[in-house]
């Protein structure tokens, strides 16, 4: 499995990539495989200032619907727009095209705080 | 990881909107224990003496139902309507109920003779998982299903237990399952048909899958099973995949 370094993780298999004080999201390559096939992202908490680790959207499976947390505090200023229509990119390109959201972070020092490749590779053994 | 304990409840028959709010109301209550206590981490012991609070009040509970609905269809949130076969009319002539639900998977049937099973386990005291949690919920069927002589099979990308998922034109699913999971807290689980009467599936297309069929222990054995015997084995190897202990009271 892949898990690029220059990205940081949470034990919920979220990753996140900081650029200035925007940050995107996604789930990990981890999560995407233990889900199985994806169809269907739901965020309704866009524009909404949320704490670190509270239940921004849920992702929903073949056969599972779950829970996802935002990494650190801040607001969600995007969903992808590609998953409305092709939630499998979720599945075939976690990293990239099947990101999940974009947001602001409050404060993005709470980005360093999070896992690094090795630390969330230990997590999922 | 320390052994946890799953308080087991067996509901017997009941509506399947009252075993519904059952499930919210157990998950919810772990959902608040677990907000209160991730608050309270930063000055734990100054709060807990304030509110007089015991730490174990905050500790979210496992538990495990058991329930058997009368006869009732279910459709998973992203379900497929068109996979309900059955006129509104003709269902209501039948008897059979109908509810959207907010798990995942497509169309199911749950009614008498059926074991379902909801365990609202906290993932985060087992593994933050979910698949590992299906595959082990497959696993506690498997093991019931070799106690009886049948070889129970997964099908990899179509969670649930089947019987000869490889030869085409004879797979056959003898237990759904579709969960949800809420801040690791899961609810809803698994149907196990054991004399359940198969003709309430001809009117759906089960789990939105057209070309394969459902199956009972009564039909792959010939015979109508002692249900409580077999909901006896569920649990105990429910325990042993789990690793848990089931506690009564």
């Amino acid at each position: 499995m892949n898990f690029p370094s220059n990205l940081r993780y949470t034990k919920d298999h979220e990753w996140i990539s900081l650029d200035g004080n925007v940050a995107t999201i996604g789930i990990t390559d981890f999560a995407q495989r233990e889900l199985g096939d994806i169809v269907y992202v739901e965020v309704e908490t866009i524009g909404k200032a949320l704490e670190a680790g509270a239940v921004f959207g849920t992702v929903e499976a073949v056969k599972t619907v779950s829970d996802l947390y935002l990494p650190v505090a801040g607001t969600i200023t995007e969903l992808n727009p590609a998953l409305g229509s092709a939630p499998e990119l979720v599945n075939n390109d976690p990293y990239n095209a099947g990101w999940m959201i974009k947001m602001t972070v409050n404060n993005p020092a709470d980005v360093d705080g999070l896992l690094d490749a090795a630390g969330y590779q230990a997590v999922v053994g | 990881m320390n052994k946890q304990q799953i308080k087991f409840e067996d509901l017997g028959r009941m509506d399947y909107q009252a075993a519904w709010d059952y499930q919210e109301s157990l998950l919810q209550e772990n959902v608040r224990k677990k907000t209160e206590a991730r608050s309270l981490v930063p000055d734990a012991g100054a709060l807990q003496s304030d509110f007089n609070l015991p730490v174990s009040d905050l500790s979210t509970r496992h538990h495990l139902l058991f329930v058997e609905h009368p006869p009732v269809y279910t459709l998973g949130k992203s379900g497929n309507i068109e996979n309900v076969l059955i006129s509104e009319e003709m269902r209501s002539v039948k008897g059979i109920e109908f509810f959207r639900t907010n798990r995942g998977g497509d169309i199911t049937f749950h009614g008498p003779g059926q074991i379902v099973g909801y365990p609202i386990l906290d993932l985060e005291k087992f593994y933050t998982d979910i698949g590992k949690y299906l595959r082990n919920i497959e696993e506690v069927i498997i093991l019931t299903l070799a106690e009886y002589g049948i070889k129970g099979d997964r099908s990899p990308g179509e969670t649930g237990v089947w019987i000869d998922p490889d030869i085409k034109g004879r797979e056959r699913k003898i237990c759904a399952i579709g969960v949800r999971s809420s801040r690791w807290i899961t609810m809803h689980g698994f149907a196990l048909n054991v004399n359940t009467d198969l003709n309430y599936f001809n009117f759906i297309v089960p789990c939105g899958i057209t070309d394969k069929q459902v199956t009972s222990l009564e039909k792959e054995l010939g015979y109508t099973m002692d249900f409580e015997a077999v909901k006896e084995k569920v649990k105990n190897n429910f325990s042993r995949v789990f690793e848990a202990d089931l506690v009564t009271g």
